[in-house]
C-alpha cells in the first residue's frame, strides 16, 4: 500500500475521531448551560419564586367583623350588630348559567341584567377578584333566602353567606348622634388603604360611627384558601377568627336624649302649625357641667340610621339630604347669633371692668330709642316698656335698652374678651364628625365697629355660637368658672367587657372672675325661671332653673329662638342650651324643649294641662 | 436465539441501565403529575403512567428485534428505510387526525402514533448511507443532495404544523455533515445564512401570528403572561419554587392546581424540579446527558463510519430534544411542543427513543474491538 495514501487515510481518519470528539464537548457545554440555569432559578432565586408560587395558588377571603356595640351611660343598646344573608355567586360553579341566573332573577326580584353586571363586576377586570363570591342580594329577607335554599340542587353557583348587618334597636333615636355607616368611597379608600381597608369595606360615614370608626371596626378575620389556574377554590388552608370591635358607652342618657328629641319634634310641629312656618329645625344639648359628660345631643330633623342599611335608597336619601337637611347636625355644626342668651356675658364684662354698678337704674321707655339710634326694646312692640330698671331686672325681663347702655359704654373688645373666656369662637373641643362649627366672635382686630353695632354687640347680634358652645359656656357660668371639655364617651370597653380607655373629665378652660359678679348672674339668672322670661316655661317645675331665653334676629326670616340654662340653681347638675330655627321667642318656643329635658333628667312628671 | 451470546456480552450495560433509571424515573413523575387531575385520568390516577409502561414495553420488544438485525444491513435498505420514512410522513395528510393545531398524528384504535417521530430515524439513516458514499464535501455543490434528503422531511412536518419537530432535523442534519467531513467554514456560512436570512424572512413571511408569538414571549415572557407567555411564566415560577430540595415528591402545587399546563408532557421536567428541587432536577439532566456521552461515544467506537454516523445522528435528535424542551421550561429556548426524551408522557416519543437507543446499541456489540 501507498505510504502517502496511509498517511492521508490515517490523516483523515484522525480528523473524524477529533470531529466526533466535538460532540461530547458541545453536549458538555449545553448541559451546564442548562445546568447553570436551574442554579439561577432555584437556588439564586429560588425565594422569589416561592413567593410567586405561593401568590398564584394562595388567596385570602376576608370574614367580615362584627362592628362594635354603642350603648348609652346605663348599658341600653344603641347600635349593635346582627347576623344577617347575603346571596352571592360563585360565576365559575355554575351549571346551567343561563337557567340558574334566570331562576334567580325570579327568587329575588332582580333582572338579568343586573344579576350579571354584579357578576360582571365582582369577577372582571382590574379590580376583579374572581374566587371571592360576588354578592347579589345582602341582608336579604328571610322569605327569599328560604325560597333560594329551597332550590339549592338548582343553582349550584350559588351560596348564602351569614355576615354582620349594623342594627339600631332604638330607629331614630341619637341618629345623628350615632351617624350611620356606609360602603367605604374612592377618596376613604385611598386615605385609609394603609390601615387595611378593602373596597368592598363598611366604614362609619358620620357621627360617633365615624369619629371612632377606629375603635368599632374591629379586625376582620380572613380565611385562607387554594385556588387552581381558574380561580376556582380548591381547600382552605388557614382561617384566622375575626374580632369584633370595641364597645363605646355613651355618656348620654337615652332617656333624656329621647325627651330632647321628642320635644324638640312635638314643638317644631307646634310652631309650624301655628305662627312659625318655616321653624323645621332645631338642637338641643345636654351637658353635666361638672365633667363635661354630654348627657343629651339631639338635632331635628333626624335620621334613622337603619336606614343606610344595607345601602340607602334613593328616595330615602332625597329625604334625608333635601331640604332642611337632617344629614346637617346643628347642635354641633350650625353657628347662630346667641341674642339675649348673651347678655350675661355682656354684663360680665361690664362688671368686671366696673362701668356699672348695681344699683344703677335705667330707664326703658320708647323716647329712650334717639340715644341708642333708634334701636328699640323688644317690649315696646306690644304697647309696653319696662320703666326704670336695674341691672338685676334688665337681665329678668331681658330689657334691651339696659344693654344698650351697656353696649355704649363697653369697647367691641371687652364684650369679646368675655365671651372668648368662655369658650365661645373655638372649637369645645368635642371628638365629633364632623367637626365642630367654631363661630364668630369678632373683634376690633377684625373690623372696627359703628357705636351702633356695639349695642347690638351688647344683645348676642355681631357674634355667632353653636348650641354646643352655649351649652359649654353657659356651664362655666353654672360652675362658676371651670368648663370642661364635651365629651360623648365615657368608656370604652373590649367586646368581653374589659376596660380599654376610661375617659377623664378634662378641663378647657376657667373663667375668672370676681364672686360679686357670679352671685349677681346666678342671682339674676335664677330669677328669670322665676318670674322673668322663662317664668311661664318653668312654671310649677320643682328644682329651681337659673338660665336665660334669646330671641335671635336673623332678617328676613323669623328669629331664632334660645334658651340657656342649667338645674339646680344653686347646685348645677344640668346645662341645657336649646335653639329653635326660626322659631320665634325663646320663651315661648325654646323653654318648654329645656324644660322637657330636665324633666326627663331629674324624672319629674310634665305638668298637667 | 435471535441474538448471539457473544454480542450480547458487548451490549453497553451502562446506557442500557441509564436508560431503564429514565423510564423508571419519567414514570414516577408521570404519576405525580396526573393523578390529581381527575379530568385526565378519569378517575384512574395510574391511568398514564400504565400508558407509558405500555409503550416501554412495546418499545423494548421493537429493541430486542432492532438489536438481531446488524446495522450495517440498514446500510443496504437505506433508500427503502428513507422512502418509508417520507410515505409514513405523508400518509399523515390521508390518515391524520389534527391535534392542537397540528395535523401529526394518525389515530388506529386507541393508539395514536406520530409518525414524525420515527420518520427522524428513517431520515439519518438515509443521511448516513448517501454520506458514507462521499469523498468530498467542501464544496456547495457536494451539498444539494443531503440537504434535498433533509429538507423533503422537514417541508413534509412543517406542513402537518409541527414547526418545532421539523426544527429539529435541521441541527441534526448540520451535525451529521460535519461528522462526515463537510467543510466547516462553509457549514458555518450556511448556518448564518440561515440564522440571519432565512430565520427573519420566515418570521416575516412564513410564520403564523401564533408562531411569531411565541418567539417574541421567548424574548419577553412579560408581553402576554395571561395568554401566550402563560406556560413559560408558569413553568419558569414552578422550577424556581422548587428551590434546592424540592416540594417533596407528589407537592408540586403548579401542576396539582393546573397553573402549569401540559404538567406530563411538555413540561415534566418543570414538575421533576418543582417537587424535587435542584438536586432532583440536575440529577436527572445528569442522567440524560449521560446517555448522550454514551451516544456519541458510540459514534467514536462503531465498527465503520456508517454507523459513526447514525449514532451521531440519533444522539444528536435526543440532545436536541433534551436541550430544546429543558431549555424551554426555563426559558432558555423557545415554547415548541417538543418532548423530553424518556420522561414526558407520550407513546411514540418513548418508543422512537428506545428504538433509536436500540440501533445505537446494535452498533455498539458490533463496533470494533479496542486492541492494547
Amino acid at each position: 500500500m501507498n505510504v502517502n495514501i496511509m498517511d492521508m487515510m490515517d490523516r483523515t481518519q484522525k480528523g473524524f475521531e477529533r470531529r466526533l470528539r466535538t460532540f461530547q464537548i458541545v453536549a458538555l457545554a449545553l448541559f451546564v448551560v442548562l445546568a447553570g440555569r436551574l442554579w439561577q432559578l432555584q437556588v439564586m432565586r429560588g425565594d422569589y419564586f416561592k413567593s410567586r408560587s405561593a401568590a398564584n395558588r394562595l388567596a385570602l377571603v376576608p370574614i367580615s367583623a362584627p362592628r362594635g356595640l354603642i350603648v348609652d351611660r346605663s348599658g341600653e343598646t344603641l347600635a349593635t350588630s346582627r347576623m344577617a344573608y347575603t346571596v352571592s355567586a360563585m360565576p365559575q360553579e355554575f351549571r346551567d348559567r343561563k337557567g340558574e341566573v334566570e331562576l334567580l332573577s325570579q327568587l329575588l326580584g332582580m333582572a338579568v341584567d343586573e344579576i350579571e353586571a354584579k357578576i360582571a363586576g365582582q369577577t372582571q377586570g382590574r379590580h376583579g377578584i374572581p374566587y371571592q363570591p360576588a354578592r347579589l342580594l345582602e341582608d336579604a329577607p328571610p322569605q327569599i333566602v328560604l325560597k333560594v335554599a329551597e332550590h339549592r340542587i338548582d343553582l349550584p353557583g350559588i351560596i348564602i353567606e351569614e355576615e354582620p348587618y349594623r342594627s339600631y334597636p332604638h330607629g331614630m333615636l341619637a341618629g345623628p348622634l350615632i351617624g350611620y355607616v356606609g360602603q367605604i368611597s374612592a377618596e376613604e379608600l385611598k386615605q385609609l388603604g394603609a390601615l387595611g381597608y378593602r373596597g368592598r369595606d363598611r366604614i362609619g360615614k358620620t357621627g360617633l360611627e365615624r369619629e371612632f370608626e377606629e375603635y368599632l371596626r374591629g379586625q376582620d378575620g380572613v380565611t385562607e384558601i387554594e385556588v387552581d389556574s381558574l380561580s376556582r377554590p380548591r381547600g382552605t388552608v388557614g382561617c384566622t377568627e375575626p374580632v369584633g370591635g370595641a364597645t363605646l358607652v355613651l355618656t348620654i342618657d337615652a332617656r333624656v336624649q329621647q325627651a330632647a328629641e321628642e320635644a324638640l319634634r312635638s314643638q317644631l310641629q307646634v310652631l309650624q302649625a301655628g305662627k312659625y312656618k318655616s321653624a323645621r329645625a332645631g338642637a338641643a344639648v345636654a351637658i353635666d357641667p361638672r365633667t363635661g359628660e354630654v348627657l343629651a345631643l339631639a338635632a331635628e330633623p333626624g335620621y334613622d340610621p337603619g336606614w343606610f342599611v344595607p345601602r340607602i335608597s334613593e328616595e330615602q336619601w332625597r329625604r334625608v339630604s333635601t331640604g332642611a337637611s337632617a344629614l346637617f347636625n346643628r347642635a354641633v355644626s350650625g353657628a347662630y347669633p346667641p341674642g339675649s342668651t348673651f347678655k350675661p356675658f355682656t354684663a360680665m364684662a361690664a362688671l368686671e371692668s366696673g362701668l356699672v354698678s348695681l344699683d344703677e337704674k335705667f330707664l326703658c321707655t320708647p323716647s329712650a330709642s334717639s340715644r341708642y339710634f333708634g334701636m328699640r326694646c323688644a317690649a315696646w312692640s306690644s304697647g309696653r316698656a319696662h320703666g326704670h330698671q336695674n341691672l338685676a331686672q334688665g337681665m329678668v325681663n331681658s330689657c334691651n335698652v339696659v344693654f344698650y347702655e351697656l353696649g355704649r359704654r363697653l369697647t367691641a373688645d371687652q364684650m369679646a374678651a368675655m365671651a372668648k373666656a368662655f369658650g365661645l369662637s373655638y372649637p369645645t373641643g368635642l371628638r365629633f364628625t364632623p367637626p365642630e362649627a367654631a363661630g364668630a366672635v369678632p373683634d376690633s382686630a377684625e373690623r372696627e365697629f359703628m357705636p351702633g353695632e356695639r349695642l347690638s354687640y351688647a344683645i348676642g347680634q355681631q357674634i355667632t355660637v353653636t348650641p354646643l358652645q352655649m351649652a359649654a359656656a353657659y356651664g362655666g357660668i353654672a360652675m362658676r368658672g371651670p368648663i370642661y371639655v364635651p365629651h360623648l364617651v365615657r368608656q370604652i370597653l373590649t367586646p368581653e367587657g374589659s376596660v380599654l380607655d376610661d375617659m377623664a373629665p378634662e378641663l378647657a378652660r376657667s373663667a375668672n372672675l370676681s364672686k360679686k359678679t357670679w352671685d349677681f348672674l346666678h342671682a339674676s339668672l335664677a330669677e328669670v325661671t322665676r318670674t322673668g322670661t322663662a317664668a311661664a316655661g318653668y312654671a310649677g317645675f320643682p328644682v329651681p332653673v337659673a338660665g336665660k331665653t334669646g330671641t335671635a334676629q336673623s332678617p328676613p326670616g323669623d328669629s331664632h329662638a334660645w334658651f340657656a340654662g342649667w338645674a339646680p340653681a344653686s347646685d348645677p347638675e344640668i346645662v341645657v342650651a336649646v335653639l329653635i330655627e326660626r322659631g320665634g321667642g325663646g320663651g315661648t318656643s325654646a323653654v318648654p324643649v329645656a324644660r322637657a329635658i330636665m324633666e326627663a333628667y331629674f324624672g319629674v312628671l310634665p305638668p298637667v294641662d | 436465539m435471535l441474538i448471539e451470546r457473544r454480542l450480547l456480552k458487548n451490549l453497553d450495560f451502562a446506557l442500557l441501565g441509564a436508560v431503564i433509571c429514565a423510564i423508571l424515573f419519567g414514570c414516577a413523575m408521570i404519576y405525580s403529575a396526573t393523578r390529581w387531575n381527575v379530568r385526565l385520568t378519569s378517575s384512574n390516577p395510574c391511568l398514564y403512567v400504565k400508558k407509558q409502561a405500555a409503550a416501554a414495553v412495546v418499545g423494548a420488544v421493537a429493541s430486542i428485534v432492532v438489536l438481531g438485525i446488524d446495522y450495517r444491513y440498514l446500510a443496504r435498505f437505506a433508500n427503502v428505510l428513507y422512502v418509508a420514512g417520507i410515505v409514513l410522513l405523508a400518509s399523515v395528510f390521508v390518515l391524520g387526525t389534527p391535534s392542537k393545531g397540528a395535523m401529526s398524528w394518525i389515530r388506529i384504535g386507541p393508539v395514536a402514533i406520530q409518525p414524525s417521530e420515527y420518520a427522524k430515524i428513517a431520515v439519518v439513516i438515509g443521511l448516513a448511507a448517501y454520506l458514507v458514499q462521499q469523498d468530498d464535501l467542501s464544496t456547495l455543490s457536494s451539498f444539494i443532495v443531503p440537504a434535498i434528503l433533509a429538507l423533503v422531511p422537514m417541508g413534509l412536518v412543517i406542513a402537518e404544523n409541527d414547526l418545532g419537530s421539523a426544527l429539529v432535523l435541521a441541527p441534526v442534519f448540520f451535525a451529521m455533515m460535519y461528522a462526515a467531513g463537510a467543510d466547516p467554514k462553509l457549514l458555518g456560512l450556511i448556518i448564518g445564512v440561515g440564522l440571519f436570512v432565512i430565520v427573519p424572512f420566515s418570521y416575516f413571511f412564513l410564520l403564523k401570528e401564533h408562531q411569531q408569538m411565541r418567539i417574541l414571549v421567548f424574548f419577553n415572557p412579560g408581553l402576554d403572561p395571561r395568554g401566550f407567555g402563560w406556560n413559560v411564566t408558569q413553568s419558569v415560577i414552578a422550577i424556581g419554587s422548587g428551590g434546592f430540595a424540592g416540594k417533596g415528591f407528589g407537592q408540586s402545587t403548579q401542576a396539582r392546581l393546573n397553573f402549569l399546563p401540559e404538567h406530563h408532557t411538555d413540561f415534566i421536567f418543570s414538575v421533576i424540579a418543582e417537587e424535587l428541587g435542584f438536586l432532583g432536577a440536575i440529577a436527572s439532566l445528569a442522567l440524560l446527558f449521560f446517555i448522550v456521552r454514551r451516544g456519541y461515544g458510540v459514534a467514536q467506537s462503531a465498527r465503520d463510519r456508517f454507523g459513526s454516523l447514525v449514532a451521531v445522528g440519533l444522539t444528536t435528535i435526543m440532545l436536541v430534544h433534551i436541550f430544546v424542551n429543558v431549555g424551554m421550561t426555563m426559558n432558555v429556548s423557545p415554547c415548541t411542543g417538543i418532548p423530553l426524551p424518556f420522561f414526558s408522557a407520550g407513546g411514540s416519543s418513548l418508543i422512537a427513543t428506545m428504538l433509536g437507543v436500540a440501533l445505537l446499541q446494535s452498533i455498539h456489540m458490533r463496533r470494533k474491538k479496542i486492541v492494547f
